[in-house]
């Protein structure tokens, strides 16, 4: 009798483990439902660090969602006007840089003018980051630290956030974070995150 | 009786000593003749050579496979072997040539570009050929080194090479590194004309989209990469989305504006191809005691699989997006998932 009860304790413990397991499955990539369509068209993507990133979450954005955004890696305050949302993604990459002539302190200028424009104007901001460990070091960070607490939610695919530098960032300026497992999902957080038209 | 003997010794100079001196020697002389055994779907094998003369009868002249399914299509072109000892690119170009057949358009592959690599091996630490088994038993390819041969480049390394368009000056040996000095010259060191003779085929062919094939260190930044030409750069990035659903995490990048010489930075540029370069770890390039092969967790299969999955996510997104005559379609292809599973051997032909 004492055993057969064992074996349902362990059984109910079991199944209880995969319950809790299971929650925290679902709650990853989960948007907050207060953010759930709230961004509004026009979307504009830019960079922040000018990693290649940025043409990945542009395809993903345009091609697969057809979100119709706006796009250019090294974006300046007036290509943003008319947008009432600024994707901004992160992470810094030495090849983007040269390849746009700039030194990450220019790029760190561009992007303080293009959210400074996006603030003025109301536009919302939506921070990215999709490359996972290979886009995180002390210049990406840089980048990320001066992005986050300007954000009105933050998606991080799986990777990116091993460390939790992007958990105590958003924490500390209280910006939602949504963690990914894949930029697929990403984009489809992206998704749900603008208003339908 | 003398005179006999005169006509006797004057034919033996003739025929065993002039002709063979003062004639040209085949195409592809003195260097490996691999074990490549073509499939049903290719049409035709010749040598780069026949694109540009300079290079006929050197070490570095090399065989180009073509599969032509004789409809209107895109012409993809796929070279391994543009660094010898980065043997996945090279039997993923094999594993074409003996499984491919197009339905329309066209595919050229060079499994072995720089020859004259693969005749020598760098360390002793590696093996100098690679044994592959298959049901039948086993193939051996070369496993050859990053350079030209400096006995066959033709002129000694400089003291530090810059690239004729400019950019950093880099160690002396790359000079007869195939992919630093693209586009080359037609009177320049043996790697000069190799490049030369590959920018001609592209142009002369209208190679639409161009593969390069090769590995780095696990720990490199450029392990397991898509460099694209910035023309093509959004194919790249579809595909590598595409590769991500499939469980495949291919980083991406551009070609660099300063960096001149690589592939996919002056195949673009210079012709009208989509270029595209691919990148897998080779635990053998990152220390000494590397196996090529067998090692666990980047095993030879596993990393052609990813070669032959990202070419074809990339042509994927080429034929989503390309005018109907401008698609490449396949009746065979070798199966990536099927390579990780069985290993290269099962898909090689005996």
């Amino acid at each position: 009798m004492v055993r057969k009860h064992r074996f349902v304790a362990r059984v109910l413990s079991v199944a209880l483990m995969a319950g809790i397991g299971v929650l925290q499955v679902c709650a990853q990539g989960t948007v907050p439902p207060s953010l759930q369509g709230s961004f509004l068209q026009p979307g504009y993507i830019t960079s922040a660090g000018q990693t290649s990133d940025a043409a990945i979450v542009k395809v993903l954005a345009n091609t697969r969602l057809k979100l119709g955004f706006g796009y250019d890696i090294a974006a300046k305050p007036q290509s943003i006007a008319g947008a009432k949302t600024l994707v901004l993604v992160l992470g810094a990459s030495n090849k983007g840089l040269g390849a746009a002539g700039l030194s990450l302190e220019q790029d760190i200028e561009r992007v303080k003018s293009v959210i400074a424009e996006a603030q003025k104007n109301g536009v919302r901001i939506i921070s990215m980051h999709t490359g996972g460990t290979a886009r995180r070091g002390e210049a990406s960070n840089q980048v990320i630290e001066l992005c986050v607490p300007v954000s009105d939610v933050v998606v991080v695919v799986e990777g990116g956030n091993n460390d939790g530098f992007f958990t105590d960032l958003c924490e500390k300026a209280g910006v939602p974070l949504v963690e990914v497992a894949s930029i697929s999902a990403a984009g489809n957080v992206l998704k749900s995150l603008m208003a339908q038209q | 009786m003398r005179r006999y003997f005169r006509c006797f010794l004057f034919g033996f100079f003739l025929i065993f000593i002039a002709v063979p001196t003062f004639s040209s020697p085949f195409s592809g002389a003195g260097t490996i003749l691999h074990d490549v055994r073509p499939g049903k779907g290719i049409t035709r094998v010749t040598w780069l050579s026949e694109w540009s003369s300079p290079l006929e009868g050197t070490p570095a002249d090399t065989r180009v496979f073509i599969a032509d399914s004789g409809k209107p299509g895109a012409t993809v072109f796929i070279a391994g072997g543009t660094h010898a000892n980065e043997i996945a690119g090279i039997l993923s170009a094999v594993l074409l040539i003996e499984n491919a057949v197009p339905s329309a358009g066209r595919l050229i592959v060079i499994p072995d570009m720089n020859m004259s690599a693969s005749t020598w091996t760098e360390s002793t630490k590696v093996p100098s050929w690679v044994r592959i088994e298959t049901p039948n038993g086993p193939r051996f390819f070369k496993y050859g080194a990053r350079y030209t041969d400096p006995v066959h480049q033709g002129a000694p390394d400089p003291d530090r090479y810059v690239h004729p368009k400019g950019g950093d000056a880099l160690e002396g040996s790359e000079a007869r590194n195939l992919n630093r000095v693209y586009p080359g010259k037609p009177d320049g060191t043996l790697t000069e004309r190799l490049a030369w003779a590959l920018m001609s085929l592209l142009k002369q062919e209208g190679v639409d989209i161009a593969f390069d094939l090769h590995e780095a260190g696990p720990e490199s930044r450029l392990a397991n990469m898509i460099v694209a030409n910035p023309k093509n750069l959004d194919l790249a990035a579809l595909a590598v989305i595409n590769l991500e659903m499939d469980g495949i995490r291919m980083k991406l990048e551009p070609s660099s504006d300063a960096f001149h010489g690589l592939s996919h930075r002056e195949w673009g540029d210079g012709t009208k191809a989509y270029a595209f370069l691919i990148e897998t770890p080779n635990p053998a390039q990152s220390t000494e005691n590397g196996n090529p092969v067998e090692d666990p967790q980047y095993p030879l299969a596993g990393r052609i699989a990813t070669h032959l999955a990202s070419i074809g996510a990339i042509l994927d997104a080429w034929n989503m997006d390309c005018p109907p005559d401008k698609r490449i379609e396949f009746d065979a292809l070798p199966d990536w998932r099927a390579v990780a599973a069985s290993g290269a051997g099962a898909f090689l032909n005996w």
